[in-house]
């Protein structure tokens, strides 16, 4: 609100604190008219906007004519940019900049074709047209501020609040500039034009144009202007205010001329003033009046070092080496290019850069003229910068704490009410830079600030991620308990401690799957393995034609357990580490059973848990019941603990594969009445001190994915959809009642056969270390691979027949062979189709063991030594299922 | 034993009472005008010193955390009064040219701070044996400060020794120089001000120099490329 | 071509702190000139031996500092202190006090505490406390002023007893013409007041001459005509000459409309002893006082009242020294609480 509007008419002037009175050097390229320079050859215009708020209009290869535009606007923030001659676009691409720093932007290079033809323009009257029109008009002019800031002009003529005072900045404070002097002294009318646009759009009550008194020919003109001109009387004037650095500067002038400051932090649109500069607004004029748009302004190319220094009408897009080289540029050694004048303007690393719309003076000072760069001394505190800043600070303080980095206290002094003006370093005696001190803390600050705004963002993130996160695993908690109530609800006659069995079979699985799996593993545990995979055959075959009875099966596997149980008892140990032992649920199973049954069936139970334990990692779905034969198997492999624990655990576990096998002669394929027989054995397998080794889960898996693949190839061989599974014990001829197989366990089988497949590339890569398990443990895989589900028609009599001869075990190696080149292929396929699958819940050792040895095993083909193996390999697994069925066949009889 | 050792460099050196950890300040600047008054007012807080170690240390375990520094400092106090009354007895020229800062070792911190650090969480022989030496850092302080600040004024050494010593000890004095006009600033604290922010620095520059003489690890110089031009 | 990258701005005035320091002492030397004329060559000599061992110990601190050295004697800031503790101290003190006065003020108040620009206390005046507490007797034994001194020392005896104290008898020339022994006029107010004489009374002795001291006026008109000189110049800003000599004028006004009898009139406090020196020369140096305008009014103030009230009610006759010595104590607290109103801003940010 304006209530000094008396104030205004009279001209009264405030005063402004600080200021200095540097040497004007203005009579330089003041004295002559302004000129024109010759065309240069290419015209380099910048367009830092494209991009974010606009986009180009031409493209390479264009002729442009002058004035055409180049960028094409997406929102009101665009400034568009023109040619500022006709030629053909050369380049779009980043070139130096007009800056101190010289950086890159992206540039618009246009070759002159020296014809310099206009594009049409369309005139308008002022009276025709809308306030739209007149901003719409000044943007697609591209008219910005040219006293040097390069504010879009369009956006200040449509503020948010209402303009009261008008000011035209004629001020020109700097020395050595007098662009806008001789602009004045010879355009003023367009300059009055633009003034009664600007009014017209704005209607401010008072325009003030602010002029030094060192610029009275300037001052003069504009006056005569200003009479003659449309505007309504007294609304507009000239006032002079006495020369001082830095009376130009927006918040000075504004205080000079009304006595009021603008509050730290806002603009003056806020105290309801507006501020432009006198080439603004002759800009302005063109843009509405003739529909011009800004290609070119008034330069002043000045300092001691050029021969021609004046004032020159230059296109925006003028190479500065041009200008200079057309003003008689002499460079000296150490020789400084300022844009911009001695006290604001900055240093050009390199020339080859193009005069923008805020370019307002090219200076090449000689050494004579400007000091030679002084030692920095210490400060005395004599505070002659205090007295002579514009904005009263301290900038001693100022100082003190920026070079101490102590930016809180510098910001408390009000470091960012700073102008830059320079005024402060102009009168320090030490020659301290101290604008560049506060330059370095300013930007530390608002780096500062950025940084604490972006760890803001990155910790609400985390926090919102980490509540995510929680909610997600509390529903799956829920989800997983509500599966269980219901599992257990609908549990068939099931035990406490098959539920046990189970949940200590999930929990070796985890262990399991959290262990690195061993790549070797010693002959005599595969042989155990295998020798403990036909005893939990049995164990569960006898379990299943048998009644529930532990004591029953107990007797059974007395004989077979006395023999298995020396060899697998390491492993078990072993094994048994491994797994979880947070199922605590104590069997109790009879106690009457030996013990070395109960080891072989503790062996068994602990395998069973961790196959199961890892198939619920891959799919966390209901195990199949092939699954379950496998583990047994797997269980076998384990060297039992001898205890009676390992015995209930045995016992559990044939109880369970009894119930299951009972289950699944009913034809009830309950995928949850499996699960407390898992958890059965799992829980037993877990009561033990985990001793299970990777190795030994391993192995179990590889024998559950054999088991897999086998029930696969028999569903498959049914031709049913369903495939059925057939128990590995079937091998050993005995009487095995087919068991129905789910879509998830026929898919269980595959993975389990993948991963099976998986470890044995990984053995095969480490080659040469343990031979012999290697090639057992890459024997089986080649099996697994064997039985894949596109490769059909595999010789599952890869498995090796149980039949106790020799000459069998001699085809199963054969078979084996065969098996193993067949897998390669499968191999393959199955690596890419199985690995998104296995991906997930698998290690990623796994899936990456996959494809690469897939890809391995086909790209090297010569890898002789390996094949060799792998064919060992095969052998041995099929001398190891030849003995197996061998003693089978003995128990058997 | 190299845990004495180590309680006997912290004492002297390292944690020097008067030079690092700058404790006792008032008595050492206000007494330490002569030679005799510092040792005496030395020795006296070292007694005091070891045997306050000592006491606190046999009881730590019994005096309740809350109220330790009321009784710590009474343990003090008694001490304080019995060498006090020694002094007075045999020293009769000390006491009174020691005056009110033979009571004031109450209040002297290297007493009540080496209780609350050391004596209260040691046992009674590692306790005692750090109020020696704490002791005779402090009294090395003094007696030094002393020294330069008798030197100074008066250019003697040993002035009145026979006050502390017994008669036999008056010959002990040493003239140095002998001045008209003794440089008054020595005598009165800004100058032992002065001279203790002395003796700090060549402490410190003896600690520097004695640093530098360490044979330094190497350092891995990481070499790092930077980027420090644009174009 | 590459081209030269400055920070703006590129010009500069081209002021240095050597042509301050040496615009100073420039301006200080008429005072010294009377000063002389007064009281002998004692003065000069004290000034000279107190230059030569300044810059002496101002060369050996920057090498063991490994700084430039003659960056340091360039910008003649130790000569200035040198000149001002010459000044301060009694011309004929033997050559011991001013060479250990100089020591310390350069060496331990200037290079101890971070040199030029970082010391806290004004050298000059906290050598001159030194001195003072140290050697009483010697910095108390001022000559009579030679219009009224009986024996007045030459160039010939002011350098002997300078050199070769206790040659001679100082006490010679601290006789007045009537033979009694004169002392500085605060000295003799101070010592006359205590005795119960009358302002009125005191001012009649031999020292005085109508109310103004001999001597002591014109050596106080000439540091106060050197410091016009200077704030024409543009070396010093009026702020804290005008609040010392202000704050000195209304207390002592003060105090002399109150009883006149024992109190000292405000002339005779502005033209006594070492005020105007003080006022112009001593508060005046910039690293040591406050930095804005209205905080330098106050540091001003600050020492004008302190030197008023030790000299009514202390125990020493001048005191400038003490009282500037406690100002700079002050002049933190007053940068912190005393700051110009930025634009933009409404006053109390």
């Amino acid at each position: 609100m304006l209530t000094n509007l008396e104030q205004l008419d009279n001209g009264v002037v405030w005063r402004i604190p600080g200021g200095i009175h540097p040497p004007e050097q203005k009579h330089l390229s003041n004295q002559t008219a302004i000129g024109t320079l010759p065309l240069d050859e290419y015209y380099y215009v910048p367009v830092p906007q494209v991009g974010e708020q606009a986009s180009m209009a031409v493209a390479v290869g264009d002729h442009v004519l002058k004035g055409q535009p180049l960028t094409h606007g997406l929102n009101q923030h665009h400034l568009p940019v023109h040619a500022p001659t006709s030629g053909v676009i050369k380049a779009i691409e980043p070139r130096p900049s007009n800056h101190a720093s010289g950086l890159p932007v992206n540039t618009c290079v246009i070759q002159a074709d020296g014809k310099d033809s206009w594009v049409d323009l369309q005139s308008a009257s002022l009276e025709t047209l809308s306030n739209d029109d007149i901003v719409a008009r000044v943007q697609a002019a591209g008219v910005a501020g040219m006293g040097g800031a390069a504010f879009p002009s369009h956006i200040k003529l449509s503020p948010a609040s209402d303009i009261e005072l008008v000011i035209i900045n004629a001020v020109e404070c700097e020395p050595y500039i007098t662009s806008d002097d001789r602009l004045m002294r010879e355009h003023a009318d367009k300059i009055i034009s633009g003034m009664e646009i600007i009014h017209q759009v704005l209607t401010p009550q008072r325009i003030i144009v602010g002029i030094e008194d060192n610029k009275p020919e300037a001052a003069d003109a504009l006056r005569k202007a200003l009479s003659a001109s449309k505007l309504p009387a007294g609304v507009a004037r000239v006032t002079v205010v006495p020369t001082k650095y830095p009376s130009g500067g927006e918040k000075q002038l504004i205080q000079l001329l009304t006595g009021k400051e603008v509050p730290s932090g806002a603009i003056p649109a806020q105290l309801g003033i507006l501020v432009h500069n006198v080439g603004t607004c002759a800009a302005i004029s063109d843009a509405v009046l003739q529909g011009k748009p800004l290609i070119e302004r008034v330069v002043t190319v000045t300092g001691g070092n050029v021969a021609q220094p004046g004032n020159y009408w230059m296109p925006i897009g003028t190479r500065v080496d041009h200008v200079l080289k057309c003003c008689g540029f002499n460079p000296e050694a150490d020789q400084k290019v300022i844009i911009g004048g001695p006290m604001m303007g900055y240093t050009l690393p390199l020339i080859q850069v193009p005069v923008i719309k805020g370019t307002n003076c090219v200076l090449v000072p000689s050494s004579a003229e400007m000091s030679v760069d002084a030692k920095e001394l210490s400060c005395i505190r004599c505070t002659e910068c205090a007295q002579a800043c514009p904005a009263s600070l301290l900038p001693q303080q100022l100082y003190w704490h920026s070079k101490s980095g102590d930016y809180d206290k510098a910001s408390d002094y009000n470091l960012r009410d700073c102008i830059e003006c320079g005024c402060c370093s102009y009168v320090c005696p030490s020659d301290i830079p101290l604008v560049e001190y506060f330059r370095v803390a300013k930007s530390a600050i608002r780096n500062a600030n950025e940084e604490k705004l972006k760890s803001e963002r990155a910790k609400q993130k985390f926090e919102a991620k980490q509540a995510r996160l929680e909610e997600e695993k509390r529903q799956r908690e829920a989800k997983a308990k509500e599966a269980a109530e219901r599992r257990q609800s609908n549990m068939s006659g099931g035990d406490k401690d098959a539920i046990a069995a189970a949940l200590a079979r999930v929990q070796a699985k985890k262990a399991v799957s959290a262990a690195t799996p061993e790549a070797g593993a010693d002959r005599k545990d595969k042989v155990a393995d295998a020798v403990a995979r036909a005893k939990a055959r049995k164990a569960a075959q006898a379990a299943q034609s048998d009644s529930p009875a532990p004591e029953q099966n107990q007797a059974n596997d007395a004989q077979k357990d006395k023999v298995a149980a020396a060899i697998a008892r390491a492993k078990a140990r072993k094994a048994a580490m491994q797994s979880d032992n947070e199922a605590e649920v104590d069997t109790n199973q009879t106690s009457a059973a030996s013990s070395q049954k109960d080891k072989v069936a503790a062996a068994i139970a602990r395998a069973k848990a961790k196959k199961e334990a890892l198939k619920q990692a891959l799919q966390a779905e209901a195990p199949t019941d092939s699954d379950n034969k496998s583990a047994d198997e797997a269980a076998d492999t384990l060297e039992p603990k001898a205890d009676d624990r390992q015995a209930r655990i045995a016992a559990a576990v044939a109880r369970a594969k009894a119930k299951k096998a009972a289950a699944k002669d009913a034809g009830v394929n309950d995928p949850k009445g499996q699960i407390p027989e898992q958890n059965s054995v799992d829980s037993i397998a877990q009561s033990d001190p985990g001793e299970l080794s990777a190795e030994e889960a391993k192995k179990a898996r590889v024998a559950a994915a054999v088991a897999k693949a086998k029930a696969k190839k028999a569903a498959q061989q049914a031709g049913d959809s369903k495939s059925t599974v057939e128990d590995t014990q079937a091998e050993s001829a005995e009487p095995k009642p087919e068991v129905e197989l789910t879509a998830e366990e026929a898919k269980k089988a595959r993975v389990a056969a993948a991963i099976a497949k998986a470890k044995a590339k990984k053995a095969a890569q480490q080659a040469g270390e343990g031979q012999g398990s290697d090639a057992h443990m890459q024997k089986q895989p080649a099996d697994v691979n064997s039985a894949e589900p596109d490769s059909n028609s595999e010789p599952a009599d890869v498995k090796p027949e149980a039949e106790p001869s020799a000459e069998e075990a001699k085809k199963a190696r054969v078979a084996a062979a065969i098996a193993k080149a067949k897998a390669k292929k499968a191999a393959r396929q199955d690596g890419e189709a199985q690995r998104p699958d296995n991906a997930a819940p698998l290690n990623d050792e796994r899936s990456e063991a996959m494809s690469p040895d897939t890809d391995q095993s086909e790209q090297a083909p010569a890898q002789s030594a390996e094949e060799i193996k792998k064919a060992r390999i095969a052998a041995a697994i099929a001398k190891a299922k030849a003995k197996k069925a061998a003693k089978d066949a003995e128990d058997k009889e | 034993m190299s845990n004495y050792r180590e309680i006997a460099w912290q004492g002297l050196w390292k944690n020097n009472p008067g030079l690092v950890q700058l404790l006792g300040l008032c008595p050492l600047l206000a007494v330490t005008a002569t030679v005799t008054n510092a040792l005496g007012l030395g020795v006296a807080t070292m007694l005091v010193l070891i045997f306050s170690n000592i006491l606190v240390s046999l009881v730590r375990d019994f005096v309740p955390k809350e109220i330790r520094i009321p009784v710590f400092v009474m343990i003090i106090a008694a001490l304080v009064t019995t060498v006090q009354l020694l002094i007075n007895a045999y020293a009769y020229g000390l006491y009174l040219s020691l005056g009110i800062f033979l009571p004031l070792i109450v209040t002297n911190c290297v007493i009540i701070g080496r209780a609350e650090a050391f004596a209260s969480r040691n046992t009674p022989a590692k306790a005692a044996f750090d109020g020696l030496m704490m002791g005779l850092g402090f009294t090395a302080v003094l007696v030094v400060l002393g020294a330069v600040r008798e030197i100074l004024s008066q250019g003697t050494l040993f002035a009145g020794a026979d006050q502390l010593l017994g008669s036999w000890a008056a010959n002990m004095t040493i003239q140095i120089w002998h001045v008209d006009t003794s440089f008054l600033l020595a005598m009165l604290p800004p100058g032992a001000f002065l001279a203790m922010g002395f003796l700090i620095a060549l402490k410190n520059v003896i600690d520097t120099k004695l640093q530098e003489k360490q044979p330094t690890a190497e350092q891995q110089e990481i070499a790092r490329a930077r980027i420090t031009k644009v174009n | 071509m590459a081209f030269k990258i400055t920070s703006s701005p590129h010009v500069t005035k081209n002021s240095q702190t050597a042509t301050v320091m040496q615009r100073v002492i420039l301006c200080a030397l008429p005072g010294l000139v009377v000063q002389c004329v007064y009281f002998g060559w004692g003065s000069l000599i004290q000034v000279l031996l107190a230059i030569a061992v300044a810059l002496v110990a101002e060369a050996a601190v920057m090498k063991l500092r490994k700084r430039a050295v003659g960056v340091a004697l360039g910008d003649y800031s130790a000569v200035l202190t040198a000149l001002l503790l010459g000044i301060a101290i009694p011309p004929l003190a033997p050559w011991w006090v001013i060479v250990i006065g100089t020591l310390f003020a350069i060496v331990v108040v200037k290079h101890l505490y971070g040199g030029l620009g970082n010391n806290l206390f004004n050298p000059a005046m906290a050598a001159y406390v030194l001195l003072l507490i140290a050697y009483p007797v010697q910095m108390t034994t001022w000559v009579a002023p030679a219009p009224a001194a009986q024996y007045s020392p030459d160039l010939l005896a002011s350098i002997s007893q300078i050199f070769l104290p206790g040659s001679g008898d100082i006490n010679l020339f601290r006789l007045g013409i009537d033979g009694t022994t004169m002392a500085t006029p605060l000295d003799t107010m101070k010592t006359g007041l205590s005795m119960g004489l009358t302002s009125t009374e005191v001012l009649a002795k031999p020292l005085f001459d109508e109310g103004l001291s001999i001597g002591w006026f014109w050596v106080n008109m000439a540091y106060l005509a050197g410091g016009l000189v200077m704030l024409k110049l543009g070396a010093i800003r009026w702020q804290i000459s005008t609040g010392m000599l202000a704050a000195l004028f209304i207390c002592s006004g003060i105090g002399f409309m109150m009883n006149p009898d024992t109190h000292g009139s405000p002339v005779f406090h502005l033209f006594s002893g070492a005020t105007m020196l003080a006022a112009f020369f001593i508060a005046t140096d910039p690293v040591t006082a406050a930095t804005s305008n209205r905080g330098r009014l106050i540091f001003g103030a600050l020492i004008g009242v302190l030197v008023y009230v030790i000299r009514q009610y202390g125990g020493y006759p001048d005191a400038v020294a003490f009282a500037v010595l406690l100002a700079n104590l002050c002049a933190p607290l007053i940068d912190y609480y005393v700051r110009p109103r930025t634009y933009g801003h409404r006053s109390g940010n």
